[in-house]
């Protein structure tokens, strides 16, 4: 199309008498809103007020994203400032500090029972001393009791600032180790039995730190969704939703194969839940009569690439199984989109970024020095962070028309639960990997305007399973 | 103070009305906007009763979604029958489309002479006009309904644009394309 004055649509309004005068006649023969349509209308609203009471007023549900947003950066925020210097961090560095040193005595002690076990000395147990009672000296000496067999390793601590006992699991049958401080070292020396005390060198002790802890876990992680699908990628939703819609689905094709429509309808279905492919391409014919004799075939495909997603994250213990992470992502959406018909149609590129801020609960049900397991759940909010889409308009094969538009106001904030199962591998000290299979809901938003709601990979999949991957570094 | 002021002011205390809920204000949105929407959509359905659901989904919709109004972009009415359109089209997509009588060989969207399509539109004859008709009820409902809104309603492209979604370059390339479809159709018409 080349608009010359005379060839512009002002000008083909003016000039077109006769498509005036035949929508006109058509429209006027058109019935007009009917009686008593207010009184119906009132009635729906206060049906669906009492359908909808306990929700928000629709002032308030503009807020709510907002403030939850808020709430998610306050946490990030609280657990990345958090001070450490409360009872459970000073209790926790406790049993730590007091494992390492049992861990050192456990050593030492079997080097001890070994030479008993060669003498013929029985171990025996020695009197507990609290911990708490020896704070400026921690070169204490130990009594350990370990005969070769003993499996559980039991130390009793008193955290001795806050004066908290801590007790880690299990206990032998009859061997422990016992911690004694110098000042008694006689008195469980010389308690009538055969024991063998075996000093350990001093070590330094932790002290309560002022507010300058950082999270103790980092994760740097990259996930994306490329190992999941979609619900309705497969299942029988698809299937009755294909059916509903009355369309004739096939995939890369324009009908010319597809005279059974039931044969390709059905095949597609399939192709599309074995692979849980995301590839939506549809071709609609607007007859359910089947009419290709006349080839009246309009084109209206849908493409949506599986998202890509990146991930910062950072994990903070909260006790010994809970955790909490939070972090931030960016999601990209591409999508294309084919409409008008064979001869002439529109193809338009859709890309959506996102960015998302996850809150995520975790509990460690397995956790060792080389694995852990845990499971997951949380929320995640999604706020839109740009939109661009390329339209391109093509006649007989040539491009015509091209056009860049940006409605950021169409796209919402999306809000996902999520839960799954996580594994974490430990490759060094601080180094690990770990993989996250989780399912993930993204909410249907209310329209953001009227039924304008815009079709991405996320509301062709709302219910979808990934495999989220990556790195994690544990400081 | 100006009229368009004074409308300016009467959308704002109506839509701030309702975002708080208050039944005045739901009453005139009412009043004003349900004829309009219903037009619309009666239009691209021809179903009295479908329209009146769908006329009750869009208000419903538009009060509930009231705080995304944005007058800057476009009045109430506009976006009202923005809303009007997308539900209508979704609601026409979930039911088998009308038959498409149209050959789509090549010859059909080969370029047609601007001005054998003036002088074609251009003379208003009861004939020329039924032929019209018959072939506007061909027309698939987007189609029919960038048609109705340019030539009946007499919108504006931009306004065009934003009930469709679409740029208005693309608008004006899509009505370029019906108005050949339909003078393809009236000359099939006149052949037969």
């Amino acid at each position: 199309m080349n608009p010359t004055a005379n060839n512009t649509p002002e000008s083909w309004r003016q000039s077109d008498a006769a498509l005036r005068r035949a929508l006109q006649q058509r429209n006027e023969g058109l019935p007009s809103l009917p009686a008593g349509f207010n009184e119906r209308m009132k009635e729906r609203m206060a049906a669906e007020k009492a359908t909808a009471a306990g929700t928000s007023a629709p002032q308030k549900r503009r807020l709510w994203p907002w403030w939850s947003a808020a709430a998610a950066v306050a946490a990030i925020a609280a657990m990345l400032l958090w001070p450490r210097t409360n009872e459970v961090e000073n209790a926790l560095a406790e049993i730590s500090f007091q494992q390492d040193v049992a861990h050192t005595q456990h050593r030492r002690g079997e080097t001890e029972a070994a030479s008993h076990f060669n003498g013929g000395s029985p171990a025996t147990t020695e009197d507990r001393v609290p911990l708490g009672t020896r704070q400026q000296n921690l070169s204490a000496v130990t009594t350990a009791h370990v005969p070769l067999t003993d499996s559980v390793l039991t130390v009793e601590t008193t955290a001795a600032n806050e004066g908290t006992t801590a007790s880690n699991e299990g206990t032998t049958d009859d061997n422990e180790v016992t911690i004694v401080p110098s000042d008694k070292q006689p008195a469980a020396v010389t308690s009538g039995k055969q024991s063998h005390p075996v000093s350990i060198p001093s070590q330094p002790r932790p002290t309560a730190q002022p507010a300058t802890h950082s999270p103790r876990l980092l994760a740097l992680s990259l996930h994306t969704s490329n190992l999941g699908f979609g619900s309705n990628g497969g299942g029988n939703q698809v299937l009755a939703n294909y059916r509903n819609e009355d369309y004739l689905w096939a995939h890369d094709e324009i009908g010319v194969d597809s005279r059974d429509k039931n044969a390709y309808h059905t095949n597609n279905y399939y192709f599309l839940a074995a692979n849980g492919f995301t590839y939506s391409n549809y071709v609609s014919v607007n007859s359910t009569s089947q009419n290709f004799a006349n080839n009246a075939v309009t084109i209206d495909e849908s493409h949506h690439d599986l998202p890509f997603t990146l991930g910062l994250s950072v994990n903070v213990p909260l006790s010994e199984r809970w955790s909490l992470e939070s972090g931030v992502t960016f999601t990209s959406l591409r999508s294309t989109f084919d409409y008008g018909n064979e001869q002439s149609y529109s193809h338009k590129r859709q890309r959506i970024n996102y960015l998302g801020v996850p809150l995520l609960a975790q509990y460690s049900f397995i956790s060792s020095r080389a694995v852990r397991l845990y499971a997951l759940a949380g929320l995640q909010v999604d706020f839109p962070l740009s939109i661009k889409q390329e339209w391109q308009q093509f006649t007989n094969g040539r491009l015509t028309k091209e056009e860049t538009t940006s409605p950021f106001s169409l796209v919402p904030v999306q809000f996902s639960p999520i839960a799954g199962l996580g594994a974490q591998l430990n490759v060094t000290r601080h180094l690990s990997v770990f993989c996250q299979p989780s399912v993930q809901w993204y909410v249907p938003a209310s329209d953001p305007v009227g039924g304008s709601g815009l079709q991405t990979w996320r509301t062709e999949h709302e219910l979808a399973f990934s495999i989220p991957f990556g790195l994690r570094w544990t400081f | 103070m100006s009229k368009k002021t004074e409308t300016a002011r009467d959308t704002q205390r109506l839509t701030d009305g309702l975002q708080r809920g208050e039944a005045d204000a739901q009453e005139e949105f009412l009043r004003q906007y349900a004829p309009h929407a219903f037009r619309l959509i009666v239009q691209i359905t021809a179903n009295t009763q479908d329209a009146e659901e769908l006329t009750q989904d869009t208000l419903l919709r538009a009060m509930q979604q009231i705080q995304r109004y944005d007058p800057q972009q476009a009045s109430l009415e506009t976006w009202v029958k923005h809303i009007a359109y997308r539900l209508t089209l979704n609601h026409l997509r979930k039911r088998p489309a009308p038959l498409l009588t149209l050959d789509s060989d090549n010859e059909l969207f080969t370029e047609a002479e601007e001005e054998a399509l003036q002088r074609a539109f251009a003379e208003a004859d009861d004939e020329r006009t039924e032929l019209l008709q018959q072939a506007l009820d061909d027309l698939p409902p987007d189609e029919l309904t960038l048609i109705n809104l340019f030539y009946y309603e007499d919108l504006p492209l931009a306004e065009i644009a934003f009930i469709t979604e679409a740029p208005p370059g693309t608008v004006a390339t899509r009505l370029h394309r019906i108005r050949k479809k339909l003078y393809h159709l009236i000359l099939k018409q006149q052949q037969q």
